[in-house]
């Protein structure tokens, strides 16, 4: 295939035989042997070996595999799941070329489908250390990263599964902080508990470059789109300045800055789509809102009036905010 | 120097480096096979199935625990030495636990489970031994824990409760801490012969 040059179709397919045969060769020496079962180092020598085919063939499923096999190794969590971090950087430089040289292509977008997916699932394990009342800030900090990154890429097709991604994540994660429970950490050190001082700064350089991605990200899109970015990028000062509260304050009052934050974010939104004459974003506004008021329907002490009077309100919004810019669209065209 | 030639050139080091690993796996254990020492583990094999990994016999061992010193702390997973020594009936007992391998005789370089308080009181750490599988035919497993099972299987309770192994034992070749299993033997025959019904 690399003699003659041939297309995609072959360099495809060859890479995924590739793969598979590295990982059955490797098992089967195993099974001759009779050598246990060690998953994790099995997958970790698969890993090495199989990143070679990335460079030689650039293939879209080679890359998916090798995502799969990072995230089943990690998701495994032996002690070693850190390494994550090198061996996705290791293919990175092999990403990075196929995003660029085939921007509208469809296998970039299912490439940039697998690299969010994979960095989101295996954010959390491969930090062993780190206090459980940080995964809701260092989640949504990196779900704000791909957000305000792909505000920068647009148009390119591969910056939707980022934005997607991203978006979804800061509104989910901000409505799991909304409970006090989440906030609940060891308490006496936020990070390092029985770390090794390897361990320690290897977790603390990924929480690191984690914030100091979104807030370039978000500095790089704000420059871009100006004030589009303000509704998501607030995500960035309202979680860490929870996280503060629940430190040194209560987790409740956290748990209330989460509830505000989803409140405005929600406004927001509805706001610029009703100025900007956007269904999607003034839709997504009222989705954010009346999810905050189904999640306070069950946990607060609001009579029952009350919440059904809310319920209601948010209903007629959304058929007002829809007709209403149904009905400008109507008079313009 | 062409593209394609570098591409070539690119190829055939990657493929090195691919046949090397496999290559090694295969080398190590034969040499092992061909000049490690032979030890008798005694060995209870069941055959548990693995989706990914097929059928195979899961052995569990008699000797699957070693003294843990007094001074030596041991983390769960850590990777240590075990010298190796012979019962009275030539079975391979385990001796004390070592972060380092021992200069004379013949060790394994197990995985830790948990420690736990042995029959004397000492401080005894459970390990995994790097031969807990037998690999067999899809359909020569389930015959060959049949076979194991008609060859007498675990004895039944004693009159005090107990129960008592039959004679089954996996032959294992040791050199520098490295384990590989040769065969799984009941009652002086191989267990592949007795699947087979030879």
């Amino acid at each position: 295939v690399l003699a003659t040059e041939r297309g995609e179709g072959w360099r495809e397919a060859t890479a995924a035989l590739w793969t598979l045969a590295i990982g059955s060769s490797i098992a089967l020496v195993g099974q001759t042997y009779h050598i246990p079962g060690d998953w994790t180092a099995f997958l970790r020598t698969w890993l090495l070996l199989a990143a070679p085919v990335l460079y030689l063939l650039r293939p879209v499923t080679g890359a998916l595999l090798y995502c799969l096999g990072l995230v089943a190794w990690t998701l495994d969590g032996d002690g070693t799941a850190m390494l994550v971090w090198p061996l996705l950087l290791l293919a990175l430089p092999v990403f990075a070329w196929r995003l660029r040289r085939h921007q509208d292509g469809p296998g970039s977008e299912v490439l940039a489908w697998a690299l969010a997916g994979t960095v989101a699932i295996c954010l959390l394990p491969s930090l062993d250390h780190l206090d459980e009342s940080l995964w809701g800030p260092l989640l949504a900090s990196l779900f704000l990263a791909f957000w305000a990154g792909a505000a920068v890429a647009r148009p390119r097709r591969w910056e939707r599964p980022f934005r997607l991604v991203g978006g979804l994540g800061v509104v989910v994660v901000a409505m799991v902080l909304s409970y006090a429970e989440p906030w609940q950490g060891q308490g006496n050190a936020a990070l390092g508990g029985g770390a090794g001082a390897a361990e320690l700064a290897a977790e603390l350089a990924v929480v690191g470059v984690t914030c100091l991605g979104a807030v370039a990200f978000v500095a790089l899109a704000w420059r871009r789109h100006g004030g589009e970015v303000v509704p998501f990028a607030l995500a960035l000062p309202a979680v860490w300045l929870a996280w503060l509260l629940a430190r040194f304050d209560s987790r409740e009052s956290a748990a209330a800055l989460a509830n505000v934050y989803l409140l405005v974010l929600g406004a927001l939104l509805l706001v610029s789509g009703l100025r900007e004459d956007s269904l999607r974003r003034a839709n997504a506004g009222t989705g954010v809102l009346g999810l905050l008021v189904l999640l306070r329907f069950f946990d607060t002490d609001w009579g029952f009036l009350l919440r059904g009077s809310a319920f209601i309100a948010v209903g007629l919004g959304f058929l007002l905010v829809n007709s209403l810019l149904l009905r400008r669209r109507r008079s313009t065209a | 120097v062409s593209r394609r030639a570098l591409h070539l050139a690119a190829l055939a080091v990657v493929a090195l480096a691919q046949l090397a690993v496999p290559a090694a796996m295969i080398l190590g254990r034969e040499r092992t096979l061909a000049e490690g020492t032979q030890w008798r583990f005694r060995t209870e094999p069941v055959d548990p199935a693995d989706a990914f990994r097929g059928r195979y016999l899961a052995l569990a061992f008699v000797a699957d625990s070693a003294p843990l010193p007094a001074g030596t702390e041991v983390a769960y997973g850590e990777r240590v030495y075990v010298p190796l020594a012979r019962d009275a009936q030539g079975f391979a007992t385990l001796g004390p636990v070592a972060l380092a391998p021992p200069a004379l005789g013949d060790y394994l370089r197990v995985r830790t489970y948990s420690a736990l308080p042995g029959d004397d009181g000492a401080q005894r750490v459970q390990v995994r031994l790097p031969f807990d599988r037998l690999y067999l035919d899809e359909d020569l497993a389930p015959q060959a824990e049949a076979a194991w099972r008609d060859a007498g299987g675990p004895l039944p309770p004693a009159a005090s409760g107990e129960t008592t192994a039959r004679a089954a034992w996996a032959l294992v070749r040791v050199r520098d801490g490295e384990a590989v299993l040769e065969d799984v033997v009941v009652e002086g025959r191989s267990i592949r012969e007795l699947a087979r019904g030879g």
